[in-house]
């Protein structure tokens, strides 16, 4: 059913008197180019070490075990003579897959939750702060590690256990969020509109709270980046012996007093690299939200 | 003896630097004089620039504020703005500013009565008893019911009208020869706008004082201002008495803001 | 409803001063919160029944302080806010008795321009979003047809086309008000809501965008409730005039005949402390000579006290005030004030008012 489109004299109005605000200059700070960049290398690395390695990440190369760095092999080889370098690289993905598995996890849960329970409150609100509560006072990456070698060592599982430690603080970030936007009268006028709740919450309101969930997020990236090498390195939820950094520091800790080095280096480099970098990209968003509020 | 003007503002301009070095000139040659023991108001709308001369006036504009030209003469001597040093002394004693939104301008930790008291001794060199007593004075004077009581009570306790009062009172306890408010009635109900200037109206009388009013309210303006200094854009576009202003403006832009307030364009 | 005669009403339109017929009926309207500590034992009583009618083409003004609760009312009108008690019928829908669900499609007919233009316009969205929303969610339309209708409406307001694709914070407060108002617009309603629409402009701007819901309502017929609390605006802008005080309303009329013979002492509290921009030479002009002075504390909303709820501060007060809240009464026709003091009074004329004034 179409409406007939009524008769609107045009009459241009002289806009007298009235000035714009300064047009918003929405420049990303220096921290959030710089970390985007290096994940955005990570990420391409973990692209085509996908498909190729200098050498095969898990079969031992000819010839040199143990040997330091050199041309043929950039960063050096172990004890059963793999090269760290593709190693290293072949690695990417698993970190970096997990990372992003579980930062994306935890914000997509920890946002819909929140944002429900800010949004409607009543009981719903209430049983949820208790929840986080509880949540919070558990030593959550020790529970996590019993549970991993609990429970085996699926990667879908660590995915799981370790999005669980950060949740509560999505859900109270986007609680929040919302809570506090759903009193500004843009939340009444999308009422007004036309929309039913459920429409202003996820048109309106959710989407105008994306800044300090996704400058968490990085933040949070970056630690779970450090978590993940952790548990590697304990054996947790990843095969021994398979491409990740983290089990490759704890395979190379023995060679480190022979002052074998770089079985150890390389792959704790990476860690820290990527970790700094998600932390860049969260501070980055996180100036830039400041900025414009201004 | 004294005559003229008790604040002259001469050819003053400055503006804001912004981060990248950029220079913006917002004050633009702004001169006009305060009479002594007068009432007189500089109106604006947004962007006039009209607060920002007045918290120079004070030395107190944002860091990034600079002066590019001009002078401010207080009873006759030169004030230099840059020096916090020597302002701070005028600040409160001769010279004191009553600010738009009284509960924020009141600090929330201490109660009133030791914030008006502290600017007594601090300029006064009296000992806390006697402060605490001159206050109390102060805002009896101010038409605060129970003073004593209120005395001992925190900012967030006051209504935005009282807590308005108890602005003027810090401002005045030292009896300053000249009072700055800036937009001090903006936010409150009409009935209590209404007796909050009819305070400072009487106490401009009543002590000798000379105020400086600060708003972008023509009404006010014509209630109760004996001279109007009009600013658009950074320039002072007329000053005139108040009866000049607003009964035969020579500025098209007066005339304008007249006809505005008015609602002079609007069908009936 | 007829003006008495003699008086000149503030419009001049043909037909009667009131307009079309009724378009929106509220009646008994009464909104409580809960307050107090920990399970809200004590009632504040935001809107204390409330009654009036809107007819079409007409402007109706809610005059108040704040605390009134005059923003209360206009939200329980739309349902933002839910109301305790009373109806509001739009057109022959019950608005008060609909299930919350087809709240959206009422919206058709009813429409609301918010105070702030800061917060009112969602930050994310183009202008052209902002007004293609209400007609997504209301038409079917097309999309060259949506296109073509925002770009109208921009224009209508007094926008141009480059503005559909800025976004808000790239505009002036002004700006930012005529899309409020564009978004309202969108769907043609009965009835528009206006919340304090310019109270956050500049007197310049304030002008244009009253000429230009002027111009709206006369090509329209549109109805107006316009809540404020600048008696200016008022005067020249609303046909009649509701002025409330703490929850209800203590005077309404024709907003000539309220302006010029008052008669509540609330009313003419008001009217003595708004300053208008004219200048009076002498004595006259200290406000302070001609004023109705309201002494006294403001009653908290939780403890009301029995009676009026004018008391503590009246000037006229007799002890017969504060037994049973007065009822609003008639002093002429479409005439009301709840004060029956000044109703008794054989000539409620404001000049015998003033000379009250201590």
């Amino acid at each position: 059913m179409s409406v007939v489109v009524p008769s609107l004299r045009r009459r241009p109005f002289a806009l007298r008197g009235e000035r714009p605000s300064r047009a918003s200059s929405a420049r990303w700070p220096l921290s959030l180019k710089l970390g985007a960049a290096v994940v955005g290398a990570f990420g391409l690395i973990a692209l085509v070490s996908a498909f190729w390695t200098p050498y095969p990440p898990m079969a031992p190369a000819t010839g040199a075990f143990l040997a330091p760095p050199t041309w043929a092999h950039l960063f050096g080889t172990d004890a059963v003579g793999a090269d760290i370098f593709s190693r290293t690289f072949a690695a990417t993905h698993t970190d970096v897959g997990i990372t992003v598995a579980v930062v994306g996890l935890a914000l997509v849960v920890g946002t819909l939750w929140g944002s429900l329970v800010g949004f409607y409150g009543g009981w719903a609100d209430a049983l949820t702060m208790r929840a986080l509560q509880v949540m919070n006072s558990f030593p959550a990456l020790l529970l996590a590690m019993l549970v991993i070698s609990a429970m085996g060592r699926d990667i879908l599982d660590v995915i799981l256990v370790v999005a669980l430690i950060p949740l509560p603080d999505y859900v109270r970030l986007a609680r929040a969020e919302i809570m506090t936007k759903k009193t500004w009268q843009f939340a009444e006028s999308a009422r007004m509109v036309g929309r039913r709740p459920l429409g202003v919450l996820f048109r309106h309101l959710v989407p105008n709270s994306t800044r300090p969930l996704l400058a968490y997020a990085g933040i949070n990236a970056s630690w779970v980046v450090a978590t993940v090498g952790a548990l590697g390195f304990l054996g947790l939820g990843i095969q021994p012996g398979s491409a990740e950094w983290g089990s490759m520091i704890a395979g190379g800790e023995s060679a480190i007093v022979a002052g074998q080095w770089w079985i150890c280096f390389f792959p704790g480099l990476a860690i820290f690299l990527l970790a700094s970098a998600f932390h860049l990209i969260g501070d980055g968003i996180a100036d830039a939200d400041i900025n414009r509020r201004r | 003896m004294e005559t003229g003007p008790i604040l002259e503002v001469v050819d003053f301009s400055g503006g804001f630097t912004a981060g990248d070095g950029e220079f913006t000139p917002v004050l633009k040659h702004v001169a006009f004089s305060v009479e002594r023991a007068a009432f007189t108001a500089i109106v604006g709308e947004t962007g006039s620039g009209k607060t920002l001369m007045a918290l120079s006036i004070l030395g107190i504009a944002p860091r990034s504020f600079r002066r590019t030209a001009g002078l401010v003469r207080f009873q006759g001597a030169d004030l230099v703005p840059d020096d916090d040093k020597a302002m701070r002394r005028v600040r409160g004693s001769q010279i004191s500013m009553v600010f738009q939104d009284a509960r924020a301008s009141l600090n929330p930790v201490f109660t009133v009565g030791y914030q008006i008291s502290d600017v007594c001794r601090l300029h006064r060199h009296v000992g806390r008893k006697e402060a605490w007593q001159m206050a109390e004075q102060m805002l009896e004077r101010v038409r605060v019911p129970e003073p004593g009581r209120r005395m001992r009570q925190y900012p967030h306790e006051f209504s935005g009208g009282m807590a308005q009062r108890a602005q003027l009172a810090m401002a005045l306890i030292c009896h300053p020869s000249l009072l700055v408010l800036d937009e001090p009635t903006t936010g409150l109900d009409v009935t209590i706008q209404a007796d909050i200037l009819d305070l400072v109206v009487e106490l401009t009388a009543s002590e000798g004082l000379s105020t400086l009013l600060i708003t972008h309210d023509l009404g006010i303006v014509a209630e109760t201002c004996d001279f109007v200094v009009v600013m658009k854009d950074g320039e002072v576009r007329e000053t005139g008495t108040c009866e000049q202003v607003m009964t035969a403006p020579t500025s098209p832009y007066t005339q304008q803001l007249l006809a505005d307030s008015r609602l002079a364009g609007v069908p009936r | 409803m007829s003006a008495p005669a003699g008086l000149v009403p503030t419009r001049v339109e043909p037909g009667s001063v009131a307009g079309g017929d009724v378009v929106l009926r509220v009646s008994g309207l009464r909104k409580e919160f809960r307050a107090g500590r920990r399970g809200g034992a004590k009632k504040l009583t935001a809107v204390d029944g409330v009654s009036f009618n809107l007819h079409a083409g007409e402007t109706v003004a809610l005059v108040g302080e704040s605390g009134s609760g005059k923003s209360t009312v206009a939200r329980c009108i739309a349902r933002l806010i839910e109301p305790t008690a009373g109806e509001v019928v739009l057109d022959d829908v019950v608005l008060t008795s609909m299930a919350k669900r087809n709240l959206p499609r009422a919206y058709r007919h009813l429409q609301m321009v918010f105070q702030d233009p800061n917060s009112s316009l969602n930050p994310r969205m183009s202008v052209r979003a902002i007004l293609e929303e209400p007609l997504r969610l209301h038409f079917d339309m097309s999309r060259s047809e949506r296109d073509q209708r925002a770009r109208q409406l921009a224009e209508y307001v007094g926008l141009s086309a480059q503005h559909l694709d800025r976004y808000p914070r790239q505009l002036s407060g002004g700006q930012r008000q005529r899309v409020g108002i564009a978004r309202a617009l969108a769907v043609e309603p009965k009835v528009i809501l206006l919340d304090e629409p310019t109270a956050s402009l500049d007197v310049s701007v304030r002008g244009q965008i009253l000429s230009l819901f002027r111009r709206t309502q006369d090509e329209k017929g549109l109805a107006y409730l316009f809540i404020t609390h600048d008696l200016e605006v008022v005067r020249h802008f609303a046909d009649r005039v509701l002025v409330m005080y703490l929850g209800g309303i203590v005077e309404e009329g024709p907003t000539a005949e309220v302006f010029e013979h008052p008669a509540h002492p609330y009313t003419q509290a008001l009217l003595s402390s708004s300053p208008v921009a004219e200048y009076t030479r002498g004595d006259e002009r200290k406000r302070s000579k001609r004023r109705l002075l309201l002494t006294g504390e403001i009653p908290s909303p939780i403890d009301l006290p029995t009676g009026c709820r004018l008391v503590s501060r009246c000037p006229f007060v007799r002890p017969s005030c504060s037994s049973v809240v007065p009822p609003l009464r008639a002093i002429r026709p479409g005439h009301l004030s709840a004060c029956p003091v000044l109703l008794a009074a054989t000539n409620p004329n404001s000049q015998d008012a003033i000379s009250f004034v201590a």
